[in-house]
């Protein structure tokens, strides 16, 4: 017999699906064929919908029942039978690599990597790169409190990615979203071990290679060009690892004794670092591409675990790209019949292999054993010991308390930043934001404090005189000042910003309110507001101008920017700080006037606002004095920083709803005493019968008000403490801002504006 | 004023690194009649590759980086040349940048440490300097010499002697000489 006559290799190469997230196994079967003509290939999935069982590159198919029905043993068993019989075993799901390596007897033409290796490449740490050249995106796991994933996620302004252990990634930009898909991935991975991962922009590139016993046989580089709307490539340029990369590759790929293809999926950030994302513990479903660029890496490694002699691999392209192409279907494996549409609850899985539930399988566990609570947050020292003061205290719920030593501590920072900040340059002050909290006892607080009074309106302006705040230390801006009408000011106020263009006119030809520092509030630039006057335009720029010009000449000019730090997080407010005060210089040179006063602020978490802002704030008001050299007030809003912490709800338990999971409590409070509920993790404390106040711990149980709104979800996931029982009172923190000045009278019988 | 608020909306939209790819996104690439000054370019909605260039050109420079005009001769297909001259002769502007299927083509050179990096302003992109066949590929390049104090700097592995039309590939690294675009 001839060598040309001799059979080639026989190949099971599993992971065949070919859609929008296709596995790899139709490029590695490509592949092979190319290197081994004769190979005997044979396509392996879970389930007849896997598209790629239809090509003709394959000689045959091996399609097993979803792994949810599959009887693991039998099917290990039948695998290694087949191995030992001489056939190679091409897998392409991760989670089959995993099973594969720590389940069959022998793994030596099985191809797949060592399970001490697999637990080294496990998302979201990767340990095993830790000798190459990549770093790792900043992640945090989801076993964490609330209060700290929502932390997170703000430092990262919310350009966070919640992931799956295994495979799925949700991009979250708010708490509401951050909520949906844990609940929505927990259900579907059946597991609460997920993680939320930073964001980095950047190009996504990966390396892929193939070892065989720890010995590195060849690797690509492939960057990405286009990519589908799920992120999964679409076209791409492949070319030849950095030579920086490939030994350190190499020993790693020594150091794990690695065995079978794999991809480290990697994002360039725009600074030039490499984040690696993912080790994928099997080749890409791109690997045909490096195969007709000149290197066959599935040829490579079927050839050093003994297939023979694979034929060269000539270069084609370097360049690839992915088309849809329709072929027909094998009669022997016809389609499903057609399904009904889903039904709207039922949640979609992109795995008709079952996947999710070959997942659970390898853990050995239920959801239910994993089910545990989160930790509890940290109860602030002053909020526990005001809490004790009005333990004893009864009264009527649900009620909004002071709690007065928490906001003293508040106010406290404001004056410690003040004093901290004499001799840095122009004039620090701060604002207090009275639409967060009216209330007479935070406004005499902030008085105290040395803070200026900022107001929206003619209402709060009213307030804030009758608190004892003189008019020159009063800052007044917002949409619509002049609301509601009547009244006017004896005196100075320390600063007034007009809103839009049209108020700025209008206070020229009426005539400005009295003010040290008139100026207009700039619409921050990129990120959408409502408010402010947008400069976006060279039109609208040189109409500002225009408008400030027309000041009279000894009127200082002030410069205003206000913006949730929460929403844009702490970093990227910075950046839009620093666009602003170049505005504010762009706006001195076309005026030919000194910008004299800056007035930033907005939303400040109160976490970010001690950790982030403040110890920044020489910093910040530094650079603003270096473009501005004539600025002489720099004016802080820190918005709900400060009342924020200084209020809490009190509310009663009037029912408990146990269930084998989760459970809920119906309390008298509901979501009108407390709109932000949805929108930030709100601390729950809890006095145990022992007298002790704790704060609720993370679980599956929710606290629901009292009204007939689907929405009045006051706390979503809490564990529910065996003690609680109707009657009993749950304080609800960190509700001193806009939960209190936003609060509405809905399921109270009362109607504020009644009409006639 | 124009160069004010551009300048401003660099700083804006600058994220501490990358090039300015705003530029593409305000400006739609088209016909544009020179001479151009600020504040036509500001206003206008579309701006050739030279104007593009121009501003990119600037915005580098604000932000302390290097950056160098520079020139490019691409390949495209013949039969895209009347479009582009039926365009730019309708707006009134110059459409002798193209002929042939070959394009004369502005574009940003920034340099580090004697490298450059070729900046597209009217794409978003940065060129390869791989990219050497086919359709959009280079067939030459031109770097001035700017406010450079260097003679030569090097694209990939191409050196590039400035104020000379290097075309990539010949003698094994660029052939230097003058072509019909040279200015």
């Amino acid at each position: 017999m001839s060598s040309q006559a001799m059979p080639g290799p026989t190949c099971y190469i599993s992971g065949v699906h070919s859609g929008p997230n296709p596995s790899p196994g139709l490029g590695v079967a490509l592949s092979l064929r190319q290197a081994f003509p004769r190979a005997h290939l044979v396509a392996v999935d879970y389930s007849v919908e896997s598209s790629g069982l239809h090509s003709e590159v394959f000689d045959d198919v091996w399609v097993q029942r979803p792994w949810k029905e599959l009887d693991l043993a039998v099917y290990r068993a039948a695998i290694q039978e087949r191995l030992d019989e001489g056939a190679f075993w091409f897998a392409g799901q991760d989670l089959e690599v995993q099973w594969l390596a720590e389940t069959l007897p022998s793994r030596a033409r099985a191809l797949v990597a060592p399970a001490a290796a697999l637990r080294e490449i496990a998302k979201p740490g990767i340990s095993a790169a830790r000798d190459l050249p990549f770093a790792v995106p900043e992640f945090v796991p989801v076993d964490r409190s609330d209060w700290e994933l929502h932390g997170f996620c703000r430092e990262h302004g919310w350009q966070v990615w919640l992931k799956g252990p295994n495979y799925e990634a949700v991009r979250v930009r708010d708490w509401p979203g951050f909520r949906y898909a844990r609940s929505l991935l927990g259900e579907l991975w059946s597991t609460d071990r997920l993680f939320v991962q930073r964001h980095i922009p950047g190009n996504e590139e990966s390396i892929a290679f193939c070892a065989y016993a720890g010995e590195l046989l060849d690797c690509v580089h492939m960057r990405k060009h286009a990519q589908t709307v799920e992120g999964k490539t679409w076209a791409g340029r492949v070319s030849e690892v950095e030579p920086g990369m490939v030994e350190p590759l190499r020993e790693v790929v020594a150091r794990l004794e690695w065995t079978g293809g794999a991809e480290l999926e990697f994002v360039r950030g725009m600074d030039g670092t490499l984040q690696l994302i993912d080790w994928n513990s099997r080749f890409p479903a791109w690997i045909h591409a490096a195969s007709f660029a000149g290197h066959n890496l599935p040829a490579r490694l079927a050839e050093a675990a003994g297939c023979g002699g694979a034929a060269a691999a000539p270069f084609r392209a370097s360049q690839f790209t992915r088309v849809v192409v329709e072929i027909p279907v094998r009669p022997t494996h016809p389609l499903p019949a057609v399904k009904p549409p889903p039904d709207e609850w039922q949640v979609g899985s992109k795995h008709p292999s079952g996947m999710p539930q070959l997942a659970k399988r390898l853990r050995g566990e239920t959801r239910e054993d994993e089910e545990r609570e989160r930790p509890a947050p940290e109860i602030p020292d002053a909020v526990r010991r005001d809490l004790f003061r009005f333990a004893a205290e009864e009264f009527p719920t649900p009620r909004r308390i002071l709690l007065p030593l928490a906001a003293r501590e508040r106010f406290a920072r404001v004056e410690e930043a003040l004093a901290a900040s004499a001799g840095t340059g122009a004039e620090l002050r701060f604002g207090y934001s009275v639409k967060t909290n009216p209330h007479p006892s935070l406004l005499a607080l902030a008085r105290s404090a040395g803070m200026l009074a900022e107001v929206i309106s003619a209402a709060e302006l009213r307030q804030a005189l009758a608190a004892g705040f003189p008019p020159e230390q009063v800052v007044v801006n917002g949409p619509a000042q002049q609301w509601p009408g009547g009244g006017t000011v004896e005196g100075t106020l320390m600063a007034a910003f007009a809103d839009s263009p049209q108020t700025f006119e209008r206070w020229l030809d009426e005539g400005p309110p009295s003010a040290r520092y008139l100026g207009i509030r700039l619409r921050p630039y990129p990120v959408e507001s409502r408010f402010g006057t947008s400069v976006s335009h060279p039109r609208r720029f040189a109409g500002v101008l225009a408008l400030l010009k027309r000041l009279p000449p000894a009127q200082a000019l002030g410069v205003h920017f206000h913006f949730a730090s929460d929403v844009l997080g702490p970093a990227r407010w910075r950046e839009v700080y620093e666009g602003v005060i170049y505005w504010a210089r762009a706006i001195q040179e076309g005026t030919g006037r000194p910008v004299r006063c800056l007035d930033v602020g907005g939303g400040w978490f109160p976490d970010d606002f001690d950790r982030e802002l403040l110890p920044r704030l020489p910093e910040l008001v530094g650079a603003a004095s270096e473009l501005l050299p004539a600025l002489e007030s720099f004016m802080v809003e820190p918005g709900k920083a400060v009342a924020q912490p200084s209020m809490a709800l009190v509310t009663t338990v009037l029912e408990v709803r146990r269930r084998k999971r989760g459970g809920e409590a119906v309390v008298d409070a509901a979501i009108s005493d407390l709109p932000m509920a949805p929108l930030y993790p709100h601390r729950v404390y809890a006095r145990s019968p022992g007298g002790e106040w704790t704060a609720l711990a993370g679980g599956r149980c929710r606290l629901v008000g009292r009204i007939c709104m689907e929405t009045d979800i006051l706390a979503g996931e809490v564990a529910l403490p065996e003690w609680i029982e109707p009657g009993d009172r749950l304080v609800i923190g960190d509700a001193g801002a806009y939960d209190a000045s936003m609060a509405y009278n809905f399921g109270r019988g009362v109607l504020d504006d009644a009409c006639d | 004023m124009a160069r004010a608020w551009f300048l401003a909306m660099d700083r804006t939209l600058w994220k501490g690194h990358g090039a300015p790819a705003w530029i593409r996104r305000r400006w739609e690439w088209g016909p544009t009649r020179w001479p151009l000054y600020w504040c036509e370019a500001v206003e206008a909605k579309e701006l050739d590759c030279g104007a593009q260039a121009a501003l990119t050109v600037e915005a580098f420079a604000a932000r302390g980086v290097l950056a160098l005009p520079a020139q490019l001769v691409q390949q495209y297909d013949v039969h895209s040349t009347p479009h582009w001259h039926s365009r730019w002769t309708a707006c009134g502007a110059s459409p002798t940048w193209t002929q042939d299927g070959l394009v004369y083509h502005e574009v940003c050179a920034v340099v580090r440490d004697g490298r450059a990096e070729i900046w597209n302003p009217t794409v978003t992109s940065w060129v390869s300097p791989d990219d050497l066949q086919g359709y959009a590929s280079v067939a030459a390049v031109r770097i001035d010499r700017g406010s450079s104090a260097q003679s030569e700097v090097t694209w990939g592995s191409l050196r590039i002697p400035l104020d000379r039309w290097v075309v990539p590939g010949a003698n094994g690294n660029g052939r230097h000489g003058k072509c019909s675009g040279d200015r």
